[in-house]
């Protein structure tokens, strides 16, 4: 299917509704109807391919967003606390 | 995944990230490592205890982040949730999972704390999240009148050769979702850092913030679009 705007019809959706379904159908959680209308919607829209498959870079970038750790000192009162529960 | 979504996937040229994150979110037996992990705790094993600290530590701190207003204070606020933690270990029943309980733990105190200390509160934090008529994308980049109405008039450009690894090695990219996620109101923080940047399956998520799939999902397409947005702004200046 080629990209072009008359064959967006074809899919019963708007650039706009799809926006708002992008992370559903992302994490697979469209009735199957409606997946189907999302999928004809890609197939034909350039535009909305390039916004669906942002939002999945993004989701995957904040997967790997640096780890945060307690400070070494919050650590240790921590571990402390943590022993002294185990000893009482 | 379905005809459909394997279509897409073939057409963008790789897996989504949410089947790669529910592939990578079943290892054998989770069930059966967490009750080994608890029972660990109980014995007071110090590396059961620096595991946990250390698998659960950063979700707290970016959730607590959501209610109060800087990160010392919510430094404050986990602390004080590790420590009940301790304390209530032994009367933890599993009726949910560990995470859920201790995110639970954590949500009270720092809505507690972002309460009591209500002049640091950022405004964010009140920010309405159930308004049916917000649109993840702002509609002023569709077409408004005309046959093709709702179509894009404003698309995204495309980041070509952008993949999370080169985002990530730079660090104005992160910096720009860092900001992006900081200025997110709390009940969108919240479903972001916990499905996205920790990898928690959807159905946790939503035992552990008590809402329906429909609202995790409105929310958190929401906070996505608004870190899509941060960086779409942060490319188109490079």
């Amino acid at each position: 299917m080629k990209d072009h705007p008359s064959q967006w019809i074809h899919s019963g959706l708007t650039c706009r509704d799809l926006t708002n379904q992008a992370s559903e159908y992302l994490d697979d959680r469209l009735p199957i109807l409606t997946k189907v209308r999302v999928g004809l919607h890609l197939a034909s829209c350039a535009h909305c391919r390039t916004y669906v498959k942002q939002i999945d870079l993004v989701s995957s970038t904040l997967r790997s967003l640096p780890k945060l750790y307690p400070s070494p000192v919050n650590r240790l009162c921590l571990r402390q606390q943590f022993v002294a529960s185990h000893t009482n | 995944m379905n005809a459909v979504a394997s279509t897409y996937t073939k057409s963008i040229g790789h897996t989504s990230s949410a089947s790669r994150r529910s592939q990578a979110a079943r290892p054998s037996g989770p069930a059966k490592s967490e009750d080994t992990l608890i029972a660990r705790l109980r014995r007071g094993d110090e590396e059961a205890f620096d595991e946990l600290v250390n698998q659960q530590h950063g979700a707290l701190i970016r959730m607590a982040m959501g209610y109060v207003a800087d990160r010392e204070v919510a430094e404050e606020v986990v602390q004080d949730t590790w420590m009940t933690v301790i304390q209530s270990l032994d009367r933890f029943e599993g009726r949910s999972s560990l995470r859920t309980w201790i995110c639970g733990i954590l949500i009270h105190k720092a809505k507690d704390r972002g309460v009591r200390e209500k002049r640091h509160t950022t405004f964010s934090a009140f920010e309405s999240y159930d308004d049916d008529n917000e649109e993840a994308v702002d509609p002023s980049r569709f077409q408004q009148t005309g046959e093709w109405a709702g179509h894009w008039a404003f698309p995204p450009q495309p980041w070509d050769d952008q993949t999370p690894e080169k985002i990530m090695a730079s660090q104005q990219a992160v910096n720009a979702m860092q900001r992006a996620i900081e200025a997110l109101p709390a009940t969108l923080k919240d479903v972001l850092i916990l499905r996205d940047v920790e990898g928690v399956e959807a159905k946790e998520v939503c035992e552990m913030l008590k809402i329906t799939e429909t609202n995790l999902y409105v929310r958190l397409h929401r906070a996505r679009e608004r870190v899509r947005a941060a960086v779409e702004t942060y490319l188109s200046g490079c």
